[in-house]
């Protein structure tokens, strides 16, 4: 009996010793392409660290919470590869860094991050209005930044023509409304006839960022109507908000545009689906409308009776812009499968699987590129905002393989490719849900998924004297 | 008080004496030498003119924050604590402040030092408008009315002056305040809302630009601004706000013309939240709405209770508590606490968690001040003081 267990401790033994190896074999080859540290740099022993801040409590919390989990998990993976030739990533606490969205404190974070020693030379935002807080401080202490999507005045001033110290790596939103309004002018067969959009946004820099009269006439040369009086709501203070849209229905408007996300694009869902306005109107929005966020907060709604024509949750068949790869295109982006597996080891849950964690995985390798790269071009012990500016403005990369981000040497412009898709929900064929009866309620929940309708193509430019501006 | 109270052995001869706020050499000494060491501080850090980095340059930042809402929380002092009347719309009357002086800077070249005073003043009048209530409704009712201010005080700046006011978007580009000879450069504003407005750059030998340099603004006027608040509280205007807060029924058989004190309590509060709102929009170089909220109004009245309303360092300690919470004792003490959470709650995300922990800690640590020190931390330090003034012969 001895001699048996002796020899199952030694198989179990055995067993774990290999399972690492066995589990190894099935993972994905990673498809970084990091750029390699110059021949005999070893920074082991340092750290670097990846400068952000951001509002973690307040209204963007939906976005942020996810994008903190992808930080941890993107750099505890690359700092199992290695780090920055050897310098292990850090990343803050978050209770160091949240603004809980109110601009003075994002002033005072600022103010700690910016005077600390070493100067950050690269710092990660969120925040519209962050960025057109900052904008002049940043240029004035030389320090860029990396933002997802921005507006005008935030990335090339009040003039719209003057790029400073911040990057955005998505398309300006008021170029996403341009976007929309072509591929309406392009698809009219899809919307209400005569389409005409009525804008229903947050408050504040974020949400007012779409709605300039350069977009507007855009949208109307393109022969798409445009309420010309937008409507906005706190996303602290307001719950109520059939009084904006009853204003932009009585005005003519069939098709709802929102620069807001998570509870934003909901709460209009849900405020049509209530006033029966649904199948008049078409809901569109900014990229941050077809998140997994926007659609678990609608499939919740469906226990009380709010919902579409054909019982599917109120934001089924919303459309938006998507300038990035999304989760269900594993198959054809390796970027993303890697990321699904990623995510899975993580063990995150499903709430949280939107486009905030695709997005912060990438911004984590860019980061890593920048960084080495400027280490390679003037040393490690040289990098400094000046010097990583320089490495954006010159350099064209793809996170992950997906889509490149390329500031065109510094140009006036950074290119902006962009396409539209729609927010679905998963049927039991695999496709999107055409009835409550043909959800796909594996997981308890109707399971949102985000469909392309269009490729990739460069947005249109409309800043103020912008080359599309009619 | 402890004021009243002198070191065993020191006795008052002369009015002069009675009235002095610091009655003996070493009180001189002390409130001199803190007042020198804080004007030292930006000198030592690493924006001084000898480059030594004693001082953490960032903390510079801090602590006119600090310095910004002490003076806010100090006109509510004057309010609540003195006067017994209440406010809801102290961020509301910073918003004037901070919007009419930066407005002031920016589209009519109108320099710091004038546009300080002239926001002031105009926050106080506004102040006047919404205390006039005041004479009719007390406690609840008074409360709500102020409350009414708050909102519509926003809703103006945001909404009606948006083409001035930049709406609930951030208000950038407020000019440094300028010592000496300035220089106007005039330049248009392409796209600020229908009007085309024009910016009015300003240039000067000496420009406050760096939170160092303004350091230099904010700081002596919060010491000016606190000794101000404590005086008046010795004046028949201050004796008057605390015979309305004690029993104003009392006090108008007194003879004490209770709406006229009720209403300079008002303009008093508000011409503080005024200087505190343009301190701010100067060292931030920008204003954005939403940093004077109704959430902000309270947080207010949260650090007033803290510190201890009705004492003259009340502020201070409230609004230093709160900030040194959020700032440093939170997020030193959040990462073993969250493992602890994490190591306890292994269902909850530890990004769900991580978001949520710096609003449930200061909740909790605010929550304990209220159960255990309920006059606030300015009592707890009368006590201390008078308890080393009697030494040995403690009343404890």
């Amino acid at each position: 009996m001895k001699k048996i267990n002796q020899w199952m401790i030694a198989i179990c033994l055995l067993f774990l010793a290999f399972s690492p190896t066995l589990a190894q074999e099935d993972m994905l080859n990673t498809p970084s392409t990091l750029t390699s540290c110059n021949e005999g740099v070893d920074l082991t022993g340092q750290e670097f660290q990846v400068h952000h801040f951001g509002d973690f409590t307040g209204p963007l919390s939906f976005i942020t919470t996810p994008l903190l989990a992808a930080l941890e998990d993107a750099t505890n993976y690359y700092n199992s590869l290695g780090g920055i030739c050897g310098a292990t990533i850090t990343i803050p606490d978050p209770t160091t860094i949240d603004t809980g969205g109110v601009p003075s404190v994002s002033q005072e974070i600022y103010n700690r991050i910016s005077t600390a020693d070493p100067k950050p030379s690269l710092l990660i935002l969120y925040s519209s209005d962050d960025s057109e807080i900052l904008r002049e401080r940043l240029a004035e202490d030389e320090i860029p930044v990396l933002i997802s999507a921005g507006s005008i005045e935030g990335l090339y001033g009040e003039d719209g023509q003057t790029p400073g110290w911040i990057f955005a790596t998505n398309p300006l939103y008021v170029d996403q409304l341009g976007h929309f309004c072509q591929y309406v002018s392009e698809n009219l067969e899809q919307f209400p006839e005569n389409p005409t959009i009525g804008y229903l946004s947050w408050l504040g820099a974020f949400g007012q960022a779409a709605y300039t009269p350069e977009v507007i006439a855009y949208c109307q040369a393109q022969g798409v109507g445009f309420i010309e009086t937008p409507e906005y709501w706190h996303p602290a203070q307001t719950t109520d908000i059939s009084n904006n849209i009853l204003n932009l229905v009585g005005a003519g408007a069939n098709i709802i545009y929102t620069n807001s996300l998570a509870s934003g694009p909901f709460l209009i869902s849900k405020t049509l689906a209530l006033l029966g306005l649904l199948d008049q109107v078409q809901l569109a929005g900014v990229n941050w409308v077809l998140d997994t966020s926007v659609a678990l907060l609608s499939a919740q709604d469906l226990a009380q009776g709010v919902a579409n024509s054909v019982g599917l949750p109120a934001v089924d068949g919303m459309i938006g812009s998507m300038p990035f790869y999304w989760w269900s295109e594993a198959n054809s982006q390796p970027g993303i499968a890697f990321i699904q597996q990623q995510f899975a080891l993580n063990e995150r849950p499903f709430a949280i699987q939107n486009i905030a964690y695709l997005l912060g995985f990438g911004i984590v390798e860019y980061w890593s590129e920048l960084m080495i790269r400027t280490g390679n071009r003037v040393g490690f012990e040289n990098i400094d905002g000046v010097a990583v500016k320089e490495t954006i403005e010159n350099t064209v990369f793809a996170p992950l393989t997906g889509v490149p981000i390329d500031f065109q040497g510094g140009a006036l412009r950074d290119a902006a490719p962009n396409r539209i898709a729609q927010l679905r929900f998963l049927g039991t064929d695999g496709g999107p849900a055409t009835s409550i009866q043909d959800l796909d309620m594996s997981m308890d929940i109707p399971i949102p998924i985000v469909i392309p309708l269009s490729d990739f193509t460069d947005s249109p430019d409309l800043r103020p004297g912008g080359a599309d501006v009619p | 008080m402890s004021e009243a109270i002198r070191p065993a052995g020191v006795f008052d001869t002369r009015y002069e004496e009675d009235i002095a706020l610091n009655r003996t050499r070493g009180e001189h000494a002390t409130s001199l030498g803190s007042f020198l060491l804080l004007m030292c501080l930006p000198l030592i850090s690493a924006a001084g003119p000898l480059g030594l980095n004693w001082f953490p340059l960032h903390w510079i930042g801090t602590i006119n924050h600090i310095a910004i809402l002490t003076i806010a929380v100090q006109g509510l002092n004057l309010l609540i604590g003195y006067c017994g009347q209440i406010s809801f719309g102290q961020a509301a009357f910073m918003a004037v402040g901070g919007y009419t002086s930066a407005l002031l800077g920016i589209h009519w070249g109108i320099p710091f030092w004038l546009a300080l005073p002239l926001a002031a003043a105009f926050t106080g009048f506004i102040g006047i408008l919404f205390g006039l209530p005041a004479l009719r409704v007390k406690g609840f009712y008074l409360a709500m009315s102020t409350l009414a201010a708050q909102f519509i005080l926003i809703w103006f700046i945001h909404f009606p002056l948006e083409g001035l006011t930049n709406g609930s978007r951030a208000l950038t580009r407020i000019p440094p305040p300028t010592l000496g000879p300035t220089i106007r450069e005039v330049q248009a504003l392409p796209v600020v809302g229908p009007q085309n407005l024009q910016f009015v750059a300003q240039r000067g030998p000496i420009t406050f630009s760096s939170a160092a340099e303004m350091y230099y603004i904010i700081v002596p006027l919060t010491v000016f601004l606190m000794l101000a608040a404590r005086n008046i509280r010795r004046t028949r205007t201050g004796r008057a706000f605390i015979s309305i807060r004690d029993n104003d029924l009392a006090a108008e058989l007194l003879g004490i013309n209770v709406f006229y004190y009720k209403l300079q309590a008002f303009f008093l509060c508000s011409v503080y939240a005024g200087i505190a709102g343009a301190l701010m929009a100067y060292h931030q170089n920008s204003l954005s709405i939403t940093s004077f909220m109704l959430d902000h109004s309270i947080i207010y009245l949260a650090m007033l209770v803290i510190g201890g309303a009705g004492f003259p360092l009340g502020p201070i300690f409230g609004v230093t508590i709160v900030q040194t919470l959020t700032i440093i004792i939170i997020p030193a003490i959040a990462p073993g606490i969250g493992a602890f959470l994490r190591w306890l709650l292994p269902f909850v995300q530890s990004a769900n968690l991580s978001s949520a922990l710096t609003l449930l800690l200061r909740g909790g640590i605010l929550l304990a001040f209220l159960l255990f020190e309920p006059r606030g931390v300015a009592h707890r330090w009368e006590i201390l003081k008078i308890s080393w003034k009697l030494r040995p012969f403690s009343h404890e």
